[in-house]
């Protein structure tokens, strides 16, 4: 069967398997500074990291679902380490234990989307319905997150925008499993593309939150 | 109205003796939630503390005791979004874990030791 070796995969690959050789060598990109930076620097740099997120995540998605174990292994693992970066510059701006808070939080999402890619293979429904609520719940406590983190940042307004970038995922996993390419290449894009709703409000936010840190220039 | 002040006195005196102890404030420990995390993480309390935990998150979380991967029944409550409050009295010296059990990743600790030996 072409997906039987999917949840092993999947697990295998689940959400604590960066090495720390893996994190190691992705610690030098996309880095965010602790020292002043330009707003104009923060966007791009929220930007890389969350665009960067769309992109490992959905080649992870397609080697799964191609049951290509080895090459799931390596995106799992570089979209951890995409993670843990992307945590490190929460942690950078609202201190280290909101950091490891955010990563928990973060993972539990790519948790849900690896249920929900299993559900695809499995072509379990109820595998997949549950993964979708699970994902769509999800988007309201990322919205509290940053919300609590920073209060130009509304829950409701948040988690509409994560909710944005679920539904994406989910259209491109779905393209990927018909072995749709046109479709999956074109949602890839569409879902990279989304990050950015996501990155500039969240670099203005904070910019405006901290304006002595994120100096407008 | 000589004897009518001494009643007055000696009722007082009663009173304020009975009362007295009960009168005494009972040891508080604030636990704050937000961003996720309970802060502080951990705590040490003397035995009888009620401590009371002010969820700062807009999203509901829950103390439950337990070690983050199964409650043990101990105690719990819920705290349904940005404002609500749980609180609970320790009456017996020990250590409890509790955690949330919507975000797993929340954990914490209180050590409740015996009257007058805590140190936070």
């Amino acid at each position: 069967m072409r997906f039987s070796l999917l949840p092993t995969v999947l697990l295998a690959g689940g959400l604590t398997l960066a090495a720390p050789q893996v994190r190691a060598q992705m610690s030098g990109d996309h880095a965010i500074p602790a020292a002043t930076m330009s707003v104009g620097d923060l966007r791009v740099a929220l930007n890389n990291l969350l665009a960067e997120h769309a992109q490992l995540g959905l080649t992870a998605t397609a080697a799964a679902l191609g049951g290509r174990s080895a090459e799931f292994k390596a995106a799992a693992g570089a979209l951890d380490a995409n993670s843990v970066q992307l945590s490190q510059a929460i942690g950078t701006v609202y201190g280290d234990g909101a950091g490891q808070a955010f990563l928990a939080l973060w993972r539990k999402h790519i948790g849900f989307i690896v249920d929900y890619t299993t559900g695809v293979a499995k072509i379990d429904q109820k595998m997949q319905d549950k993964a979708v609520n699970d994902l769509l719940g999800y988007t309201k406590d990322l919205g509290a997150f940053l919300s609590s983190a920073n209060p130009n940042l509304p829950t409701e307004v948040v988690a509409d925008l994560v909710k944005g970038h679920v539904v994406g995922f989910k259209a491109a996993i779905d393209a990927q499993a018909k072995g749709d390419w046109a479709a999956a290449y074109a949602k890839t894009r569409e879902a990279v593309a989304h990050m950015q709703r996501i990155a500039d409000p969240l670099a203005m936010a904070i910019a405006k939150q901290f304006p002595d840190k994120y100096a407008a220039r | 109205m000589d004897s009518a002040m001494r009643y007055l006195r000696h009722a007082w005196l009663s009173v304020g003796l009975v009362v007295a102890p009960w009168a005494r404030p009972a040891p508080e420990q604030a636990v704050s939630i937000h961003l996720f995390q309970f802060e502080p993480k951990a705590v040490e309390v003397p035995v009888g503390t009620l401590v009371v935990w002010d969820n700062g998150d807009d999203i509901e979380h829950t103390v439950t005791s337990g070690n983050g991967e199964q409650a043990d029944g101990r105690f719990g409550g819920t705290l349904a979004g940005k404002g609500t409050r749980f609180s609970m009295r320790f009456e017996e010296p020990g250590d409890y874990s509790y955690f949330c059990d919507r975000h797993h990743f929340m954990r914490g600790e209180i050590r409740v030791t015996p009257s007058g030996k805590a140190g936070n």
